[in-house]
């Protein structure tokens, strides 16, 4: 297979996913720190919820988180242009992934999608071509191997697929949840407004939504369907835009995606709006060095991985929405609305002495949010707590949660079993003993 | 040939959706959630938060006039009315206090007019000094040693009669520096009750205009505040005292403790929830609320629910007959149901009602999903 895989072929779409994906993440990062977020986010909580076995990972000083984000923004930059380019890969993947692992409030699926995606970048040969790097070094690559190009399709198709495969649910698909919900509340806007009132609406968003993740990305690979299928990605990705509150995601896909466009086809485009060529015809039958043993156990094991995270739920227990056990790195993309609330009962059970604490007294805001919901960080919370009791001179206290959720307009219920103390729990993938299903 | 053939298709889309739209049941300006919500904010606005904060100066300018009086004629009977006018001015900012959002919360104007608890030890050592105390002293100072409750603390007292509050005010010096000190909150409490009307005026047309669902909607704000207030409720001011939040009851921590005041503020604070939520405030034919908002959305049962539930902590905040800091210590199982009570109700709005409105309930943007 991976003879197949090592023929050459043309870089120029990977080069043309190197330059616009690289320009997204500086407007990404330049957005984060206009915004207030390196603040917001990892300067003003007390404490963080880290991810399990990343929690020497903490925010640095104030002055080097500032630097480190600015860095990723001038990074990003340098991967758009090829400007060392491999070393810039390198960084800005480490850089970023530190910024995300501090604290998985802030988890959102595209940031993980640009760490796997950056990730990838780093072995990837697209700074050989139309770049700043080439053009000092009077070095220029024009084809790569054609897995070098094929795996950041691969990465797109699974993304899409598993995002529609999320999306074969009984809420999504029968109750049109919470499309119906989120729709109903953007009845002002001119002209489609009214029709997000009309309940067959939010059916049809839902099913269309679920059919575009599944279908898109193999419409994107056959050559003909692509150029339709590629208007659908802008429409479906800008109508997201204008609905739902989701940043650069819409975006990013839509940069993304450039990469399914083959060199013949970006060949046409420049010549129908009179551009120049982009690139020379290249020659894509040369001989290749064969792929590393370990470069094909990496991407062995890395879409092994990708393969299946996604379904991982489907072997829990529950529902995924509810319990939320496999809900990260799942691509389970806009599927819930979801409110929590949560009070913990601390006990000192040698005095018998009781503390009620709201989260809010220790928790910024979205942070309390995202926790009230989420049982890992409930049980991450109530774990904290012991701590702090600890330091006032507390031994062996039990720490209890009472959490209600509502998921998806039903009424809300409680998450947890307010008689388990959460601290005799010991790992997060022993919590679901604590849940009530 | 090709591309205006695409062009005529591209047009009668673009014709269908619009008659679609024009043809929707709801397409008519009196229907439709957003309607509701410009509707429950320009409601809110001019016929609640507007006359509110105008009776909170109104009280204030007549507690700066009780005040000054007291100050000129230092009596048992102006200081009765003294005490009488910040009990009036107290009750009335109860009823503001659930407002604090959006640039007002930002400009941290309400900490100026009643941060609780205060530091009383700090207050004593201001009167005790040489320093000379008036507005301008008073307004260089941190929250915990001004505002009403600061006032409170020169005003009243649970171990004196009002003949010995008397008399620390006619105690030489320090008793001077006593009544400067009054005198200087109360116009200082005046000068941020202007204030905050001011800006409640500069931010209308930003409030009421903010119908988007997402973070910035005043909807959103409004309910993030109504959970502030229903949290504050439960966990500090009935929590704290009766020690459901910190273990030992703690009866002197309810606010207004001087004054025995504590369970009349409570009631007022859940007078506010209460027409915020149903938007009755006013005999206008349109009173819209968070319960016109949910029917339309299909939810009459959580109306109820909700409805129900600011009742019961109404009724159980009535049957508590004695000042709420001997009612934590002589009728806690009272007090608990009605702790108990408000936390059902903050599960309530900020779960159950989050959920249906599709609010997003955070301070904060989004960056995705």
């Amino acid at each position: 297979m991976f003879k197949q895989l090592d023929k050459p072929t043309s870089i120029l779409p990977l080069v043309v996913f190197r330059a616009v994906f690289g320009i997204l993440l500086f407007i990404s990062q330049t957005r984060f720190i206009a915004k207030g977020w390196v603040k917001e986010f990892f300067l003003d909580p007390s404490y963080h919820f880290t991810y399990t076995g990343f929690s020497w990972i903490n925010p640095l000083p104030e002055f080097w988180m500032y630097s480190l984000a600015v860095s990723t923004a001038i990074l990003a930059l340098f991967i758009a242009f090829g400007f060392l380019y491999r070393l810039s890969a390198i960084c800005f993947f480490l850089g970023f992934l530190y910024l995300e692992l501090i604290d998985k409030t802030w988890y959102l699926n595209h940031y993980y999608f640009v760490s796997l995606a950056c990730l990838l970048l780093i072995f990837l040969p697209a700074g050989n071509y139309l770049s700043i790097d080439s053009a000092i070094s009077s070095k220029s690559q024009a084809t790569a191997k054609k897995w070098q190009v094929q795996c950041v399709k691969w990465l797109l198709v699974l993304v899409y697929f598993s995002a529609g495969l999320a999306k074969i649910k009984y809420d999504w698909l029968i109750n049109a949840q919470p499309l119906t919900t989120w729709l109903y509340a953007k009845d002002d806007l001119p002209i489609i407004g009214p029709l997000f009132t009309l309940s067959w609406v939010a059916y049809l968003f839902s099913w269309f939504g679920m059919l575009y993740d599944l279908l898109v990305p193999f419409f994107l690979l056959n050559k003909k369907t692509r150029p339709i299928a590629y208007v659908a990605v802008i429409v479906f990705h800008l109508l997201t835009l204008l609905l739902f509150n989701i940043g650069m995601f819409p975006l990013i896909m839509i940069g993304s995606t450039l990469i399914f466009f083959n060199d013949e086809e970006w060949d046409k485009f420049f010549k129908r709006v009179k551009a120049k060529r982009l690139i020379e015809k290249n020659n894509p039958q040369g001989a290749v060095q064969p792929t590393s043993i370990a470069m094909r156990g990496f991407l062995i094991a890395f879409f092994t991985i990708q393969l299946v995270l996604p379904i991982r739920h489907y072997f829990y227990r529950g529902d995924v929405l509810w319990n939320e056990e496999g809900f990260r790195f799942a691509w389970h993309v806009m599927l819930v609305e979801k409110n929590g609330s949560c009070q913990f009962k601390v006990v000192n059970p040698r005095t018998s002495e009781m503390w009620m604490v709201f989260p809010s007294q220790y928790l910024t805001p979205i942070q309390e949010k995202q926790m009230s919901f989420q049982p890992d960080m409930i049980w991450q919370f109530a774990n904290h707590l012991e701590y702090l009791y600890q330091q006032k001179g507390l031994e062996d206290i039990e720490v209890y949660a009472d959490c209600s959720v509502a998921v998806n307009l039903q009424k809300s219920r409680k998450l947890i079993n307010t008689q388990v103390d959460l601290t005799e729990i010991k790992s997060e993938f022993a919590l679901h003993k604590a849940l009530l299903l | 040939m090709y591309h205006s053939h695409n062009r005529k298709k591209l047009f009668s889309l673009i014709l269908i959706i619009v008659s679609l739209a024009g043809c929707s049941e709801n397409s008519s300006e009196n229907s439709g959630l957003t309607y509701y919500r410009g509707g429950q904010l320009r409601n809110v606005f001019q016929n609640e938060i507007i006359p509110i904060h105008e009776q909170f100066l109104n009280e204030t300018i007549a507690l700066n006039i009780a005040i000054e009086l007291f100050s000129s004629t230092p009596t048992i009977s102006t200081l009765e009315v003294a005490q009488e006018q910040w009990v009036n001015t107290m009750l009335a900012w109860q009823r503001c206090e659930l407002y604090n959002f959006g640039p007002i919360s930002m400009s941290v104007v309400h900490n100026s007019i009643n941060k609780w608890p205060i530091d009383e030890a700090k207050i004593e050592g201001y009167v005790s000094s040489i320093e000379l105390i008036d507005g301008d002293f008073v307004a260089n100072l941190g929250s915990n040693t001004k505002g009403l409750a600061a006032m409170e603390h020169f005003l009243f007292s649970r171990s004196l009669t009002n003949s010995e509050i008397l008399t620390q005010f006619k105690a030489g010096n320090a008793g001077q520096q006593r009544m400067n000190y009054v005198s200087g909150l109360s116009s200082q409490i005046l000068v941020k009750a202007k204030d905050l009307n001011e800006q409640w005026m500069d931010y209308q047309f930003e409030f009421e205009e903010g119908k988007e669902r997402g973070i910035a909607g005043s909807q959103n704000q409004l309910t993030n505040a109504m959970i502030s207030e229903i949290e504050k409720i439960a966990a500090v001011k009935l929590g704290i005292p009766q020690g459901i939040t910190n273990s030992s009851a703690n009866p002197q921590s309810v606010e207004s403790y001087r004054s025995g005041l504590s369970l009349s503020n409570i009631k007022k604070n859940l007078v506010t929830i209460e027409r915020l939520f149903t938007g009755e405030f006013a005999h206008t034919p349109f009173r819209v609320g968070y319960d016109e908002y949910l029917e339309e959305l299909g939810l009459s049962q959580l109306v109820m629910e909700i409805q129900d539930q600011i009742q019961d902590c109404q009724v159980l905040a009535d049957n508590i007959l004695i000042p709420l800091d001997e009612a934590v210590v002589s009728q806690p199982a009272q007090v608990t149901a009605l702790y108990n009570a408000m936390v059902k109700l903050l599960t309530l709005i900020k779960v159950d009602l989050g959920n249906a409105i599709g609010s997003t309930i955070t301070f904060t943007d989004n960056d995705g999903d």
